[in-house]
């Protein structure tokens, strides 16, 4: 007999379940994703501004950033305004409304600002696409933020169609460049493949189960898991797929050639919001259909024979190994921080592959890292390809006389970059380390401290080459945008003061290091 | 024994179709070979007494999607290019691999399920059932996906507004 014959848990099919009753518990429901409603609200308020009052008329920068803004803004502030009644389950079972959510909300939410701004700095996006780049920007907000809540297949691979689809057109916005369009096409093309292996890995975890929801998932395979290596091969699927969107190694191939071809402010986008929500998520479905339900505390184990960590912990290795090598010869920034982006896939991995509640304590925080010297970095490339118009390392040399700040506060990036202390990435990577090395990964532990001094060498080759490279023949295509130093110092200076550990940083990601587990 | 002999029938139909897919050069034919799989397997729902999914599969993927891919090869088509070149050894090999190793995983996974399964078998989803489903334990993703295809279609303009000016 099948497992899920005998059982009947909170997702069977309730067949009973008057309209009234559903009505009364969905109405209830949406009390509690506000933050998704709004930004909603906001992806609609871009559409009709831009049909009402902007069709026609001359373009200008303004009103869409404007909206754009304020309605992220408000999210923000109803992310962490809702005071949570602890972690719950919404809809049914197909969201999860907890302080891990709440968290990685903040993340996308902070990220698109600052692509707001980034997009204002960059010359790459015409003003009569603004409304629709907006538009599917902030759409894909509402898929990551569906993503890093979602605890259903159905409603974790509708979330992640969401984003997919957003991003394709998005990397394809530059107009009359062949390089975007390819990437978009590229992109496409990958993703819908990536996609597809990933539905049909979860077609087989719902005839393992019998139920599309994780927790219930969980519950029956815990009781009895009869078919290990069908088990397995639906988990290499999924986690395939989900790695192409995360781009790990060797899911990893789309990555430069989509990063490079993107406008410059999508592409730094790319590397942060979308890739913190696959981890997210990611996490979240690891943990929770494939842990054990009976351990908790300080450590989770794994459910059964399928060792998912190790394999996870591979995955680490490769990506971290394989990204800083190939980003040792890159000389055009954005491809040289696209393989630096896959590097870090493999740090935060490492956090995944320790499963434990101290594990997403520091994916938690190497996101929040991540977010703030990656997009601080990408801002300054952004501002730069509008004084030198290129973005080749090779054309750096001479900026310190010429925009002092900025290269300074790109240092600081780098360095953060690095991992190097007092500065955010150190926090990152320390907390990483620490709970590799606590749950004695040493292997791991002694491939991610190899691959930092990799990283030294490249990300210090970018500072060499503006602090000390020869000015040669300068070509000065149009000034610096207005804002991008104050902007640049700004998040310079947040990259070091949260670099030096500070209890209150400590307290908000671990309290967003709690799960919805439905145990 | 009539249940078998159709069964059988449907089921080499359904097989053949998907071959012809797989060695037809010409990406209409293959569509068209896709049909005759779909159909056989709306056939093959309808014999195990589930009219709905049988429906079901004849509107949407035998209908929609289908005329949707042959739209789509039609309108990109050129008259010289017939479909993908022939892939390489290597690759030839790879895939079969794969696929062998899939088959051997599914053969495994059906003869451990005995006959046990297929009695336990899923309640035919009736159109009540399937409403109930649909506008209630679903309701959410069912909601999400309308938005999902909102942004869409912008994506899919914007896109098909760069194909205008470049030519």
């Amino acid at each position: 007999m099948p497992p899920w014959s005998t059982w009947s848990g909170p997702s069977s099919r309730n067949h009973d379940l008057s309209f009234e009753t559903s009505t009364a518990a969905t109405l209830e429901s949406l009390g509690h994703v506000v933050p998704e409603l709004i930004v909603t609200v906001t992806i609609l308020a871009v559409i009709l501004i831009d049909l009402l009052f902007l069709r026609g008329r001359g373009k200008r920068q303004g009103p869409l950033e404007i909206v754009v803004v304020l309605g992220i803004g408000a999210a923000l502030i109803a992310t962490w305004a809702g005071t949570p009644s602890g972690p719950r389950a919404v809809f049914g079972t197909m969201l999860a409304v907890d302080p891990f959510s709440a968290f990685f909300d903040t993340i996308f939410l902070l990220a698109t600002l600052l692509f707001v701004c980034a997009t204002m700095m960059s010359d790459e996006i015409a003003h009569a696409d603004r409304p629709e780049y907006y538009t599917l920007a902030v759409g894909s907000v509402l898929g990551m933020m569906l993503m890093a809540a979602a605890t259903d297949l159905v409603s974790i691979f509708i979330s992640v169609e969401f984003v997919s689809l957003a991003s394709y057109a998005m990397a394809g916005f530059a107009r009359g460049d062949r390089l975007s369009s390819e990437a978009s096409l590229k992109y496409v093309l990958y993703g819908s493949v990536s996609s597809a292996v990933m539905l049909f890995g979860m077609s087989y975890l719902y005839g393992l189960t019998g139920t599309t929801s994780l927790v219930a998932g969980n519950q029956v395979l815990y009781a009895s898991n009869p078919y290990p290596l069908a088990l397995f091969f639906a988990l290499v699927l999924v986690i395939a797929g989900l790695g192409f969107k995360i781009a790990c190694v060797p899911f990893h191939f789309w990555a430069p050639d989509v990063y490079e071809g993107a406008p410059t402010p999508v592409t730094a986008f790319f590397t942060v919001a979308p890739k913190a929500a696959g981890f997210a998520l990611l996490a979240r479905m690891l943990v929770t259909l494939l842990s054990n339900p009976t351990t908790g505390g300080d450590f989770w184990t794994f459910l059964g024979q399928l060792d998912w960590p190790l394999l996870i912990a591979i995955l680490a290795a490769g990506s971290m190994t394989f990204g800083n090598l190939g980003a040792l010869r890159q000389t055009n920034m954005k491809r040289l921080l696209a393989y630096s982006s896959i590097a870090h896939v493999g740090f935060v991995l490492m956090a995944v592959a320790a499963l434990s509640p101290e594990g997403l304590h520091a994916i938690n925080v190497y996101m929040a890292a991540y977010l703030v010297m990656n997009l601080g970095a990408f801002l300054v490339v952004i501002a730069l390809r509008r004084r030198i118009g290129s973005v080749d390392i090779r054309d750096y040399g001479g900026l310190a006389s010429d925009a002092p700040m900025l290269v300074v506060a790109m240092v600081v990036f780098l360095y953060s970059l690095t991992g190097l202390p007092p500065s955010l990435g150190f926090m990152g990577k320390y907390y990483v380390f620490a709970e590799v090395i606590r749950q004695e990964i040493w292997w791991l532990a002694a491939i991610g401290a190899v691959n930092s001094v990799i990283a030294l060498y490249y990300y210090f080759r970018v500072a060499k080459a503006m602090v000390f490279g020869a000015l040669g023949e300068r070509r000065w295509v149009g000034a610096l945008p207005e804002f991008a130093t104050s902007l640049t110092v700004a998040l310079a200076a947040v990259t070091l003061v949260l670099g030096v550990p500070w209890s209150g940083f400590e307290k908000v990601t671990t309290y967003s290091a709690t799960l919805f587990l439905g145990r | 024994m009539l249940v078998a002999i159709s069964f059988a029938l449907l089921a080499l139909l359904a097989l053949s179709g998907a071959l012809l897919l797989l060695l037809r050069r010409d990406p209409v034919d293959g569509a068209l070979s896709l049909v005759v799989t779909m159909l056989a397997l709306a056939g093959i729902y309808l014999q195990l007494a589930d009219p709905v999914i049988a429906a079901l599969q004849v509107i949407v993927y035998a209908g929609a999607i289908m005329v949707l891919f042959l739209f789509v090869t039609m309108f990109v088509r050129r008259a010289e290019e017939r479909g993908p070149a022939a892939a390489g050894r290597a690759r030839l090999a790879i895939v079969t691999l794969v696929a062998a190793g899939l088959l051997g995983l599914l053969v495994q996974a059906i003869s451990l399920a005995g006959s046990g399964a297929s009695e336990a078998a899923a309640p035919m989803a009736d159109i009540v059932t399937i409403a109930h489903a649909l506008f209630a334990e679903f309701l959410f993703p069912f909601e999400l996906v309308s938005a999902l295809l909102l942004v869409a279609m912008v994506g899919v303009v914007v896109l098909g507004r760069r194909g205008e000016e470049a030519s």
